[in-house]
């Protein structure tokens, strides 16, 4: 039977840092451009809206700017960053992430192609 | 000529929409479970707990790309999503917004180290990852039950959606009609059974049955391979929606100047009478009466008496109350007794273009500034802490697969959701007084605008998109607790030698009766659909993100720090959805300062999990050496 705290060797030091391996670094740098690639989307979204999209017109909503046919806050605000965000992303995994081995599984399991 | 003859439809299609309609769902279902049958006999010869619950880990570009953003895109998408857009408004454009990047956040956050770890560790479920990350089989139990506990919520939601559409999608078919007749019969008299509408216990036993049986037969790779005929089906039928619909209302510039000047509906109740030869008892929900002062009311319910107040919707624009004055039941007149003008936006013109958005209950608008940050954090986050998706991560082939697959479903996304918003937000200008039947506007504006284009045969292929988007998601949702029981708590705890027969008999039963469970429980089904996804997946989101992140990530976390996190995720969502409840007197999330409970917790996760594993001495050596080392 196992305790909560099981994996905790009370004896040991810790030895984390030294001994990572190539593919946990790479994989470590690319979940760090992922965060930073969401805070600016986040932030871009954000703003823009938070700025625009509770604005009413001084002549009512009928003159509300446009943009393709949908209020401007929505093309700025939403449209443009979703279509850079998709730009964006097939920069990230067909240019910047790289192709890593994956270790044989643990099981025998044969793999087939679906 | 009684009334019943002027009553326009009260939902659901034409008999030749709806024959077609039959026709198409007949061809789907035939499909499905020649995959199903394909699938089956692939499993032959492999590893059956492998094959079954991961589809052995081979999965390519097309069938990893579309089984991941076909269960994201679940009911919620084509149901509730919807009809939070025909409800409020533009401002759902926002709502909605993180979906830009989920894509990167879920794939780029986990898939890599997902499936490195879960090869490592020879894991098949997202409870058994965790327990052998950590050594430690507190951490997979306690992962286990908040799978399923979870998961559970989820397939009922899902299960009601699938039912609902159904029931729309058959309205009017001669054999359907007359099955609903024979069952409202027999279902008389049982206890539970008897409480639920012939129709909807009819669609449901059908949707269920159908799905059960293939997941169960099936298993993981039917599950993928009918997902990716069913992200197709949903992004074709999308686009084809965008057209005819944008077709119907004269373009978005002309949307946008009708929205411009449309106020909010209001609630109420009225006394109805009816003159000549019609008769209340003919009277329907959802029947169009003019009102005594002019304008136009909407049966929220069904009259049974001239002297009792009977609930109706009250238009408040001029063109709308236009729009319907033809379909008036002629005769009957309604006399408003009360008026409950929404919370926000009431009189204000234009406020479904604009943020917050008009909202019935919540004085502030439907989308305050801090919610609708919150909603972007939620959607990445919590979709990236869904085990359904952590699962299909451990699911792909190579990384080569993943990269072209995240381009893939970004792609994906983006032909779904903001097209949905303009749909949507046309479908208030086609289709006015629809409040009171939100969660029906997709089926009911695919009805419209095929019929209006003559094509009523479409109605069929695009009412398939959200059936697709439920199906899809069923089948996830059912393989994922019946892995739980199967490999983590049979095999892992109760029979660890159990043989592969064994194995296959019991997998095949426990998908039976997890789904017979459900179907059980959803037979008189709660009503908040949207917010019962919006809390199971926040639920999911809140007890496995931080610990997951953390666990593929940080090599000094420890497994009481997993254990005590998921615990903690858990804890927070529940409590705020209890205040929620004390709160409003039904079930419902409590926003904090206006933040969604999802985001308080996943910060108190990582607080609890960072500050547990600090507090500890660090892992074994061996472990972080095999998970984190060269």
């Amino acid at each position: 039977m196992t305790s909560i705290t099981s994996d905790s060797k009370p004896d040991e030091e810790p030895s984390v840092g030294e001994s990572l391996g190539d593919s946990f670094r790479q994989a470590r740098r690319e979940m760090w451009v992922m965060v930073a690639a969401w805070i600016v989307f986040f932030t871009w979204v954000t703003v823009a809206c938070a700025r625009s999209a509770y604005v009413i017109p001084e002549g009512g909503m009928s003159e509300i700017p446009t943009i393709l046919g949908m209020p401007s806050w929505v093309v700025l605000g939403i449209g443009l960053p979703w279509v850079v965000a998709n730009l964006f992303i097939a920069w990230f995994a067909l240019g910047f992430m790289k192709d890593t081995p994956l270790p044989d599984n643990a099981e025998p399991e044969a793999s087939t192609e679906a | 000529m009684t009334l019943s003859h002027f009553s326009s439809p009260l939902l659901g299609f034409s008999q030749a929409a709806g024959n077609s309609a039959l026709i198409t769902f007949a061809i789907y279902i035939f499909f499905v479970f020649v995959i199903a049958g394909m699938a089956n006999r692939l499993q032959k010869g492999k590893s059956f707990v492998g094959e079954y619950f991961l589809g052995s880990r081979g999965l390519g570009l097309w069938a990893f790309a579309l089984t991941y953003a076909a269960t994201a895109a679940s009911g919620g998408s084509f149901m509730g999503f919807p009809a939070l857009i025909y409800t409020h408004g533009w401002s759902l454009a926002w709502w909605i917004s993180g979906y830009m990047i989920v894509p990167l956040v879920a794939l780029g956050l986990f898939a890599k180290r997902i499936n490195q770890v879960g090869r490592i560790a020879g894991a098949i479920t997202v409870p058994e990852l965790l327990r052998r990350r950590f050594g430690n089989s507190y951490v997979g139990n306690a992962a286990t039950l908040l799978v399923v506990f979870f998961m559970f919520f989820y397939l009922l939601a899902q299960f009601k959606a699938g039912a609902e559409i159904m029931a729309t999608l058959l309205d009017g078919v001669p054999i359907y009609e007359a099955a609903t007749g024979w069952i409202a019969q027999a279902k008389e008299g049982i206890p539970w059974v008897g409480q639920s509408s012939a129709d909807y216990l009819l669609c449901l036993v059908i949707f269920a049955v159908a799905v059960i049986i293939y997941t169960a037969y099936g298993g993981f790779r039917a599950v993928v391979w009918t997902d990716v005929m069913q992200g197709l089906v949903m992004a074709v039928g999308v686009v084809i929606l965008l057209v005819l619909t944008l077709s119907q209302v004269g373009g978005l510039k002309n949307a946008t100047a009708k929205l411009a000047e449309m106020t909010p509906p209001e609630f109420g109740t009225a006394l109805v009478e009816v003159s000549g030869d019609g008769s209340i008892a003919d009277l329907r929900r959802g029947d169009w009466i003019a009102t005594s002062d002019g304008g136009m009311a909407r049966l929220n319910a069904t009259v049974t008496d001239s002297k009792e107040p009977v609930e109706i919707l009250l238009l408040t624009t001029p063109f709308e109350i236009e729009s319907v004055k033809e379909q008036a039941i002629p005769g009957a007149v309604a006399t408003i007794s009360e008026r409950e003008p929404y919370a926000h936006g009431a009189g204000d013109k234009g406020g479904y273009l604009r943020a917050p958005g008009p909202a019935r209950t919540q004085s502030m608008g439907f989308l305050p500034v801090a919610l609708a940050m919150s909603f972007f954090v939620f959607w990445n986050f919590s979709g990236a802490g869904q085990p359904s998706y952590m699962v299909r991560q451990m699911a792909f082939r190579d990384t080569r697969v993943l990269r072209r697959s995240i381009v893939m479903v970004s792609v994906f996304f983006s032909m779904i959701y903001f097209p949905l918003v303009i749909v949507f937000t046309s479908a208030r200008v086609l289709l006015p007084g629809m409040e009171i039947y939100a969660d029906r506007i997709m089926p009911e504006i695919a009805a419209h605008v095929t019929d209006l284009a003559g094509v009523p045969w479409l109605a069929g292929l695009l009412v398939a998109a959200p059936f697709a988007a439920v199906m899809s998601s069923v089948d996830s949702f059912l393989l994922l607790v019946a892995s739980g029981v199967v490999r983590d708590v049979y095999q892992e705890s109760i029979n660890p030698d159990a043989s592969e027969e064994r194995m296959r008999k019991l997998s095949h039963a426990v998908t039976l009766i997890v789904g017979f469970l459900a179907v059980l429980v959803v037979l008189n089904p709660p009503p908040y659909l949207q917010t019962l996804i919006v809390f199971a997946s926040g639920g999911l989101g809140a007890s496995f993100l931080m610990p997951m992140v953390l666990a593929l990530y940080w090599p000094r976390m420890t497994g009481a720090g997993a254990f005590f996190g998921m615990l903690t995720g858990a804890f927070t969502i529940l409590s705020l959805y209890f205040v929620g409840y004390l709160e409003r007197g039904a079930f419902g999330e409590y926003n904090l300062f206006g933040i969604h409970p999802i985001v308080w917790s996943i910060v108190a996760t990582g607080v609890v999990i960072v500050s547990v594993s600090l507090a500890q001495r660090p892992p074994d050596k061996a472990l972080v050496e095999k998970y984190f080392g060269k």
